[in-house]
């Protein structure tokens, strides 16, 4: 028990004689956590930016002339049960005379002595069950619906939306993968030249009869303490930094970046295992 | 006790030791001369298995360095206080903490330790210089503070290396005093040193010291 109590001292007494060596690796780990959860962030918040360019893709028809309202609403029904429909707005002839009326101030019957607007519809695509081939399948749907005359969507629009928006994720993907690898390298070194620098220290230890557990705990537990704190100095500014861009975010985007409250807990575990893998290895290594 | 049967041990480009053999027994006082790279140093990393025989067997204290595993050697090294000619104190941290450093590795309590380490430093000429950095000490002074640690612990084997190669004669003699009146206590001091004949041959003349030499590896006469 005295053994463990002065091994801890011994791990918080070596952070303060080595506060240069201590300061730069808490500054490493720092510096790694941001970049790597600055990158969890957005591949957590990429879903949210793709919901914002979903939300406004939509499709408009325009029925036959000479169907009835309530044939055209047996059709939208139908259409309905389609997953990837969020949302139909109909719209009869009346409706749309209205929007004319309201948009250009001129009544059309009055020019033309008919109303010559379409019944129409405006479906509203689902952003949680988006998908090129499901549009492609309602698309092929409503080309099949005689009742239907025409077919207003932008196509090529949402395929290279989409296609941008794959790529980014992808990339983000493969960002975070980069910066976590990054953080094993930094880190790991840091460690190593923390440990490598008291290699007198582990020499007087051995040679006045500690095992080697005696001498590696001291190093794994500043490695521990370590990658807490600059871990958690990370996650306050992290915290800090996406509260800010949220503002910003706010305004031009309607776009609120979230931040995982488990993303904290992510971070601790990665920067501690490295932490506690590399300095056990650095220190085995001089033993 | 320390046993040497036939040993042999080449390593990097140092001499090594071959064929060597000889005993130690407890209580005895004993010097291991020879000029610089004799293999004295060898010898002495062998008694505290920094160094395994190629052949031959070296007992130390029941520890046979044929019979017994490596992970056991820590607990060999318990019972040697080592005292090395560049005193290998740590320089991160006071006096105190340098000479308790053996007693938390055997796992003292800290009243314990107190007590020892103050002791140690008073049996040394150290006392009240326990708050002194190494460095701020005088190389005389800074070889009392590694003794005081290698004797903390209340050896059965001192084991010193070349322990006055950085001092003068007059700290020479008080290190060769100090080093008996710990031998008169009941502990096996072995002493290896190239100065022999220039610091301690007229010190010890009159007194009843076994003294080893080494050449080339080899114990001579």
């Amino acid at each position: 028990m005295d053994r463990l109590i002065f091994l801890i001292i011994e791990s918080f007494k070596n952070f303060w004689r080595h506060k240069g060596t201590a300061f730069t690796s808490i500054i490493t780990v720092c510096l790694t956590m941001i970049i790597l959860g600055m990158l969890l962030i957005i591949n957590d918040n990429s879903s949210n930016l793709a919901e914002i360019f979903r939300s406004k893709y939509k499709l408009e028809i325009f029925f036959n002339d000479g169907i009835t309202e309530q044939n055209a609403k047996n059709i939208i029904s139908n259409i309905k049960t389609n997953p990837i429909v969020r949302q139909i707005n109909f719209i009869n002839k009346d409706k749309a005379l209205e929007i004319y009326q309201d948009e250009f101030g001129e009544n059309a019957i009055e020019m033309l002595g008919y109303n010559p607007f379409p019944m129409s519809n405006v479906i509203y695509l689902s952003k949680k069950n988006f998908s090129l081939e499901r549009i492609d399948r309602l698309l092929e749907q409503l080309k099949n619906t005689k009742e239907i005359s025409s077919i207003y969507y932008q196509g090529n629009l949402v395929s290279k939306i989409e296609s941008i928006f794959n790529i980014f994720v992808g990339s983000v993907k493969v960002l975070v993968a980069v910066a976590l690898i990054i953080s094993i390298i930094f880190i790991t070194n840091t460690v190593k030249l923390t440990v490598y620098s008291r290699s007198e220290l582990v020499r007087t230890l051995k040679l006045i009869g500690a095992t080697n557990i005696f001498v590696k705990t001291p190093f794994i537990l500043e490695g521990i303490l370590q990658s807490i704190i600059g871990t958690g100095i990370a996650c306050g500014l992290l915290f800090m930094i996406s509260a800010e861009l949220n503002g910003v975010l706010r305004e031009w985007l309607s776009l609120h970046l979230s931040v995982d409250i488990f993303m904290p807990i992510y971070l601790m575990v990665i920067s501690i295992t490295i932490g506690l893998v590399s300095s056990f290895k650095a220190v085995s290594k001089i033993l | 006790m320390i046993s040497f049967q036939n040993v042999s041990l080449q390593y990097g480009t140092e001499a090594g030791v071959q064929d060597v053999t000889f005993e130690i027994h407890p209580s005895e006082f004993a010097f291991l001369i020879g000029p610089t790279g004799s293999g004295k140093s060898t010898v002495l990393k062998l008694t505290y298995m920094d160094l395994i025989p190629d052949s031959g067997v070296v007992d130390v204290l029941g520890f046979s360095s044929k019979k017994h595993k490596k992970r056991k050697i820590p607990f060999l090294r318990r019972r040697i206080g080592m005292i090395f000619q560049d005193y290998r104190l740590l320089n991160d941290r006071n006096i105190f903490e340098n000479v308790a450093l053996p007693l938390h590795v055997i796992g003292y309590s800290r009243s314990e330790i107190y007590d020892m380490v103050h002791q140690a430093l008073i049996d040394v000429g150290l006392d009240g210089k326990e708050k002194r950095r190494p460095r701020e000490l005088s190389g005389g002074e800074q070889q009392k503070a590694c003794i005081a640690r290698a004797l903390v612990k209340e050896p059965e084997i001192i084991l010193a290396d070349e322990p006055s190669g950085n001092l003068d004669p007059d700290s020479a003699k008080n290190l060769l005093e100090l080093l008996e009146s710990i031998h008169a206590k009941g502990t096996l001091v072995l002493m290896a040193t190239h100065q022999w004949q220039h610091f301690y041959f007229e010190l010890i003349k009159d007194r009843e010291h076994r003294i080893f030499n080494i050449e080339n590896g080899r114990l001579v006469n």
